[in-house]
């Protein structure tokens, strides 16, 4: 046996280069992708499906669940997270369904790219492709859904300002893999992907559609889905959402008020908003006792993209001024928001 | 869809450093960054006619 190394593949004067481009040598198949995407062949982040840091059910029309995925419509809609069954190449999907007895007439899903990431796809062919099932009441014409690769000329918009369809794909109660490829127009500042279901009548208890392995890569074929380590994709997520509940910097202001500090484990993209997820926070006064507020609210924050100044929540009672605390509770009190 | 806008003071200098906003049911504490999201959402409602409530 002889070991070939392959430094270099190149088109015929003339030509593109097609990527990635396939090559039998000895009977061996082999195949080359791009050098400026060694290792992130699909651009997507959270393409898996993996990482739901705001929870794995009870999404509604225009929120995020499964991180970096968007829904919108024209009326209530349902995202859940499903475990995936034996024989499956992934470990969840997202369920997008329209509720039981809803009329309404669209609901869509969808991520995007920010600035930084969209920049270099212009002019490129691109990509999108994904598994998707429906269920037993899905009630679109034809069991048709829309999947499409938008692009816009503005950047660092919500999906829901370019969720353009390109095709229509006739799915099925089974898992197949579908696709759809488009060149980026030279004067684009975003890319996004994502789909659009056009329900009829009134919905039946089985009437959604689900998705996996969702993947955007550059050239015109559709190829395996690349899985990333959880701790890779949590990581690149954390960039557009986070949460903290333990262990990080406050201080006893008053003794109704608490202000937190934070270092983010990943800077953000920009500047985030922050919520408050647990309107009865427990912090601990170090060495004194915990306190935890009763209907408490952000009342002033300042942040940056990379830390807070200031988070200030009131609602408490008794907290030492001037005193040092730390948030002390294994679920999230604040959620952190920096995406598109 | 937003139903609330409300400045955030700094407690020291008492400047304007946040809006405080129910957006799509959900209270958000959002920077004065025109990169973030809900800032962009805030600033399109007062394109609109609606107007940041100044705190009492």
């Amino acid at each position: 046996m002889s070991i070939l190394t392959v430094k270099a593949i190149e088109a015929p004067v003339g030509f593109d280069l097609q990527m990635p481009a396939s090559a039998v040598i000895d009977g061996q198949a082999l195949t080359a992708y791009r050098s400026e995407w060694p290792s992130r062949k699909n651009i997507l982040i959270n393409g898996g499906f993996d990482v739901w840091q705001r929870g794995t059910s009870g999404g509604t029309v225009n929120t995020y669940l499964a991180d970096r995925w968007e829904s919108g419509g024209g009326g209530a809609l349902s995202q859940d997270r499903q475990v995936a069954t034996s024989g499956d190449d992934f470990n969840y999907s997202l369920r997008v369904q329209r509720p039981s007895t809803e009329t309404h007439g669209w609901s869509v899903i969808g991520t995007t790219l920010e600035e930084l990431d969209s920049l270099p796809l212009r002019g490129k062919t691109l990509t999108f492709s994904c598994l998707i099932k429906v269920g037993a009441n899905y009630s679109p014409t034809s069991s048709q859904l829309g999947m499409g690769i938008g692009s816009s000329t503005i950047a660092n918009r919500s999906w829901r300002y370019l969720g353009n369809v390109t095709e229509q794909k006739t799915v099925t109660t089974s898992w197949v893999r579908y696709s759809v490829t488009v060149t980026i127009p030279t004067d684009s500042k975003q890319v996004g992907c994502g789909f659009v279901c056009s329900p009829t009548g009134t919905a039946g208890a089985d009437d959604w559609f689900e998705i996996a392995n969702a993947q955007l890569e550059v050239g015109s074929t559709a190829t395996d889905f690349e899985h990333r380590s959880y701790g890779t994709e949590l990581q690149t997520c954390e960039r557009y959402y986070q949460t903290y509940g333990m262990g990080f910097h406050a201080f006893g202001i008053t003794s109704t008020t608490i202000d937190s500090q934070f270092a983010f484990r990943t800077p953000m993209r920009t500047s985030p908003s922050v919520t408050l997820l647990d309107t009865t926070p427990t912090f601990s006064q170090i060495g004194v006792a915990t306190r935890t507020g009763t209907s408490s609210s952000i009342t002033a924050s300042s942040q940056a993209a990379d830390g807070t100044g200031i988070v200030r929540v009131d609602g408490f009672s008794s907290v030492g001024t001037n005193s040092v605390c730390i948030g002390y509770q294994t679920t999230p009190i604040f959620g952190f928001d920096a995406e598109l | 869809m937003i139903t609330e806008a409300i400045y955030g003071k700094d407690p020291i200098t008492d400047e304007n450093i946040c809006v405080n906003a129910v957006i799509d049911g959900v209270k958000w504490s959002v920077p004065l960054d025109p990169d973030n999201g809900h800032y962009q959402a805030i600033q399109e409602w007062v394109a609109e006619g609606n107007t940041i409530e100044e705190p009492s």
